[in-house]
């Protein structure tokens, strides 16, 4: 009898293990650990153009000018991604490889995100981190230029928090190939309590941007100086 | 009797003579428009007039001639910003809905320095003169042309330009008195080697004309001497 009731206990404390490390991969997005950056570039500044007319002359002419956005940076690539069942130590009981994960990647420059407290940004939110970053109200590529109810979002889960479909109104998409478009590459602005999270649910091997296929497209806002992100991965 | 009459004669035709001269040395009147795709000229008609015989007529000639020490260019821009790759391909872009900035001529295709880019001086106008062969005297000189300081203050790469040698460009077929509230303001800048010539862009404004609405309005100096034509090499800076 004592040996069984030493069994059951066993069994009953490896249970509860279990049962909070699974609470908390599902309760809250998880740090990406690895990052591998294989490339980073950005568009060259275009030559100028040339016009020659002769003297005494008043020449017509029309300009076209692109150039970088000083407000934005890109991140995209693939999500590999492993669902675990471990202590607290880091000691793996058991684990399950998903080499095509769906979920969400998240960036912040908050490198302790209060998941708990995770919503839709508001306009207020989004006004702070346009004052933080310097970043114009009124430029073209303002933050509320570019989310405040651009494209759509789909449904999808923070943690134990769900967003229903194009519930935060601070959303665009990012473009695939062929430009602009509303059916991948979501991208939703959320906060929690201190800091902006900019948020793309993850489209497994989609083709982007480029042409390529990649499992997501991020759009963070920055500025002249370098900030510092930090990554998340929610993966269901 | 008929000595007057050869001496009435002799003046006129004298007086004709005079006429024939100063038309010449004015600069060859253009009897017809001058149009390169959209480009034009002025264009003069010659004044006539028909006098008898023995009359001497007294005249107050005004001569109005194109200017060809100077060509200008105006025009609209339109653009956008871009998150794109060094392929060039976009993950996100913006069109601009409206616009402040500069368009910048210089006769440099390459290596403006930006970070360097300053007020022009009298110094460097004048440098700038003897390269295109216009006379330190000249009253339509560079130097002459541009002869304002008190234009709005804006920014190129980073850095405010105030009290650079400026001039505002014409609205409505008048000058206009130059000021920081002056319309198509153009001002002389220099990075070190290089003379760029700068206009302050509005946006959609009617210009020089009077019914066309431009970005912007600026005009370059051509080399001087007859038959040289001048290539100038055109960049934008657009604040979002």
């Amino acid at each position: 009898m004592k040996q069984l009731e030493k069994r059951l206990m066993i069994l009953l404390v490896l249970v509860t293990i279990s049962a909070l490390v699974i609470s908390s991969v599902i309760g809250a997005p998880a740090g990406t650990g690895t990052i591998t950056p294989t490339s980073s570039s950005r568009m060259t500044d275009p030559a100028n153009g040339q016009l020659t007319a002769e003297a005494g002359n008043v020449t017509n002419f029309d300009v076209s000018s692109i150039r970088n956005t000083n407000y934005w940076a890109g991140f995209y690539g693939d999500v590999t991604g492993t669902i675990t069942l471990e202590t607290s130590g880091g000691a793996t009981f058991y684990n399950w490889s998903d080499a095509s994960p769906t979920g969400e990647i998240y960036a912040s420059r908050d490198n302790s995100v209060t998941w708990g407290s995770i919503a839709c940004a508001s306009g207020a939110n989004v006004a702070a981190e346009e004052g933080t970053l310097n970043i114009l109200p009124t430029a073209s590529d303002s933050m509320n230029a570019t989310f405040y109810r651009v494209g759509n979002h789909s449904q999808f889960d923070v943690g134990t928090e769900s967003f229903t479909e194009d519930e935060c109104d601070y959303r665009t998409n990012a473009f695939d190939s062929s430009g602009a478009q509303i059916v991948n590459w979501d991208q939703i602005l959320l906060y929690e309590g201190s800091h902006l999270v900019y948020s793309t649910i993850i489209n497994q091997d989609t083709s982007g941007f480029d042409g390529s296929n990649y499992d997501f497209e991020l759009l963070v806002a920055t500025n002249t100086t370098i900030q510092t992100y930090y990554f998340y991965v929610e993966i269901v | 009797m008929r000595d007057h009459l050869k001496k009435y004669l002799l003046m006129a035709i004298v007086t004709l003579f005079v006429i024939i001269v100063i038309n010449n040395v004015l600069g060859d009147p253009v009897g017809t428009s001058v149009t390169s795709n959209s480009s034009s000229g002025r264009s003069d008609t010659p004044v006539n007039r028909a006098d008898e015989g023995g009359q001497i007529v007294t005249m107050l000639l005004s001569a109005t001639q194109q200017n060809y020490a100077w060509k200008a260019y105006v025009g609209n821009i339109s653009g956008g910003l871009t998150l794109d790759d060094a392929n060039e391909w976009t993950i996100y872009d913006w069109t601009l809905s409206s616009y402040t900035g500069e368009i910048f001529a210089s006769r440099a295709g390459s290596g403006i320095a930006w970070g360097s880019i300053n007020c022009s001086n009298a110094s460097r106008m004048a440098t700038e003169n003897t390269a295109l062969n216009m006379g330190s005297t000249d009253i339509d000189n560079i130097n002459n042309t541009f002869g304002e300081t008190s234009h709005a203050n804006f920014v190129v790469a980073g850095r405010t330009m105030t009290g650079c040698p400026s001039e505002a460009m014409y609205v409505n077929d008048s000058s206009q008195v130059m000021g920081a509230n002056a319309l198509f303001q153009e001002i002389i800048l220099h990075d070190g080697t290089n003379t760029v010539f700068t206009s302050v862009l509005e946006e959609n404004l009617v210009g020089y004309d009077n019914s066309s609405q431009f970005d912007f309005q600026m005009i370059v100096p051509e080399d001087d001497t007859g038959g040289v034509t001048t290539t100038y090499y055109f960049y934008a800076e657009l604040d979002s």
